[in-house]
């Protein structure tokens, strides 16, 4: 291995690593939003469903609950992957799946940019404000991930036979 | 470096040079010194503060990190523990004040170094040995800027030891780093204390080669290492090839002061006056040990027959605080104060005069009593 691609690769790690560590804060920044969300302000959906979950404690504490559960898996999935991104900057396992699964993550991120453009423009939505913040977030996490699956595919292009150090 | 190197290798040196054992031990006490003489001692003495060659860790804690600071700061350690190699150095695609770092950067054989060493020449023996400090620090902290910077003082916390085995097999083993000053190096089990990492540019963790401690002080060992400067390139530090030639450079540039014929220049060393004990000198640079004091003692000692005095910091203290004022500049310390005034002053001038603000703003004119300064 020469000296320049010794670089890239270190370079491409370095990345990775970084990003790794990035998605996992974002996740955690999900959780904690989340919390802000439930203990400051009113949940943002369209009006027909908030009159609809208004009407009934029971069904607006199992709307609560699945809530929670789909943002705590969601960022549970953003840690596992982002410290499948770290192990793999520091050939310490992973393989061609991490490459696959941040592709299928930009593609997820761009729809979800595209779908805040849409509801921003939708006059039954209020909170432009908030579109704004979170088109931002979204957008910062979609550079965090497809650096990751840059990096990793310039890893595996690099260093196709991985050494591990003591 | 430490005292092994500074007092007792720099003692060997002066007496390779052909300087008397007497001469060798003024050498030597002043290259230590400059380790040791910070604002706090210079101002129990009533010494101008500005002379101040180093900065105690107590000194740092209360330092402030303004430009103002930053200047002093500056000031102290690129005049004599870091020399910067290029005050010119070009990289691409860099910012003008990530430059201003970068060309602070210390590495050995530089025009300041060239400066230095002849600046000392026909001074006294204290700024001689002031610059033989500078020298050798010039080799053990290459690498690093005397200014607090995260871009340029940074590396990785992956550090390994390149050992090799009796059979002459190199492998490499990873350094494990602590954060506990006041515990000693295990340098057995490869267990280092170094600052710890701190993301702001100009905390004092950052200043030097705070992030590697006291690796590059150790003439054993050969480690690798990406400093944050190099773009990912992996820097191989070989200390016991580097600390040989910081000595028989050194020898050079105190044969060059003390027979006055020509100027020190640099990538030369004196290889033929050490010759005779290069064996020797390279298992005492080599022996894994945290101080090679008593080594290099024992062999300045069979040098001169005589023997040579532990450091003593107050030594020489009661002799200025003593002295009249107009008596001051003839003390041991009083001529040490004079020799650190115009090395300070002949990097900082070199500095600004390159653009660089980081270690002052104002041009240093020095007069022709190497010591008093007119701006």
């Amino acid at each position: 291995m020469n000296e320049k691609t010794q670089i890239d690769l270190r370079r491409y790690q370095s990345n990775l690593a970084l990003s790794g560590m990035a998605y996992i804060a974002f996740g955690i920044w999900s959780v904690i939003r989340l919390i802000i969300q439930f203990a400051l302000t009113d949940l943002q959906m369209n009006p027909e469903s908030l009159e609809l979950l208004s009407g009934s404690t029971a069904l607006f504490a199992a709307f609560a609950v699945i809530v929670v559960f789909f943002v705590i898996t969601l960022t549970g999935i953003q840690i596992f992957i982002g410290f499948k991104a770290i192990k793999y900057a520091r050939n310490l396992g992973g393989s061609v799946i991490l490459p696959i699964v941040t592709a299928f993550l930009v593609l997820l991120h761009i729809f979800g940019i595209v779908y805040i453009f849409m509801a921003m423009f939708d006059t039954k939505q209020d909170g432009t404000d908030t579109s704004i913040a979170a088109i931002l977030i979204e957008i910062t996490t979609l550079i965090i991930v497809f650096d990751m699956m840059w990096s990793s595919i310039r890893i595996k292009m690099l260093n196709p036979a991985k050494e591990k150090h003591k | 470096m430490n005292i092994d190197f500074h007092y007792y290798a720099t003692y060997c040196a002066a007496l390779l040079a052909g300087y008397s054992h007497e001469q060798s031990m003024e050498i030597c006490y002043s290259a230590q010194f400059v380790d040791l003489c910070s604002k706090t001692l210079l101002s129990k003495l009533k010494a101008p503060t500005n002379a101040a060659t180093t900065q105690l860790q107590t000194e740092l804690a209360d330092t402030r990190t303004d430009i103002i600071g930053l200047q002093d700061i500056t000031r102290i350690w690129s005049s004599f523990h870091f020399l910067p190699y290029d005050l010119y150095a070009v990289k691409p695609n860099r910012t003008r004040a990530y430059m201003r770092k970068y060309r602070l950067i210390c590495k050995p054989n530089s025009d300041l170094l060239v400066k230095t060493v002849n600046l000392a020449r026909g001074g006294s023996l204290q700024h001689i040995g002031i610059a033989m400090h500078i020298l050798a620090d010039t080799w053990a902290h290459a690498y690093f800027a005397g200014t607090p910077s995260l871009v340029i003082n940074n590396m990785s916390t992956e550090v390994l030891e390149v050992v090799t085995d009796e059979e002459g097999n190199e492998t490499e083993q990873r350094v494990k780093f602590k954060h506990t000053p006041g515990s000693p190096d295990d340098i057995e089990n490869r267990v280092y204390t170094n600052t710890i990492y701190q993301g702001s540019e100009t905390s004092i963790m950052n200043l030097g080669h705070g992030r590697a401690g006291h690796l590059p002080d150790y003439s054993f060992i050969r480690y690798t290492y990406l400093p944050a400067w190099d773009d990912y390139r992996k820097i191989l530090k070989d200390n016991p090839a580097e600390y040989y030639k910081a000595f028989t450079q050194m020898v050079y540039a105190l044969k060059t002061i003390r027979e006055g014929s020509e100027e020190f220049r640099k990538d030369i060393y004196d290889e033929e006056a050490t010759a005779p004990y290069k064996e020797r000198i390279k298992r005492i640079i080599s022996t894994r040990q945290i101080s090679a004091s008593q080594d290099w003692k024992e062999f300045g000692e069979e040098l001169s027959g005589c023997t040579v005095d532990d450091f003593d910091i107050n030594k020489y203290q009661d002799e200025y605080i003593n002295a009249s004022a107009d008596d001051k500049d003839k003390t041991f310390l009083g001529r040490f104060i004079k020799g650190a005034l115009a090395q300070k002053g002949m990097v900082t001038d070199s500095i600004v005069k390159s653009g660089n603000p980081l270690a002052g703003m104002i041009r240093f004119k020095i007069s022709k009593l190497k010591g008093a300064l007119h701006v």
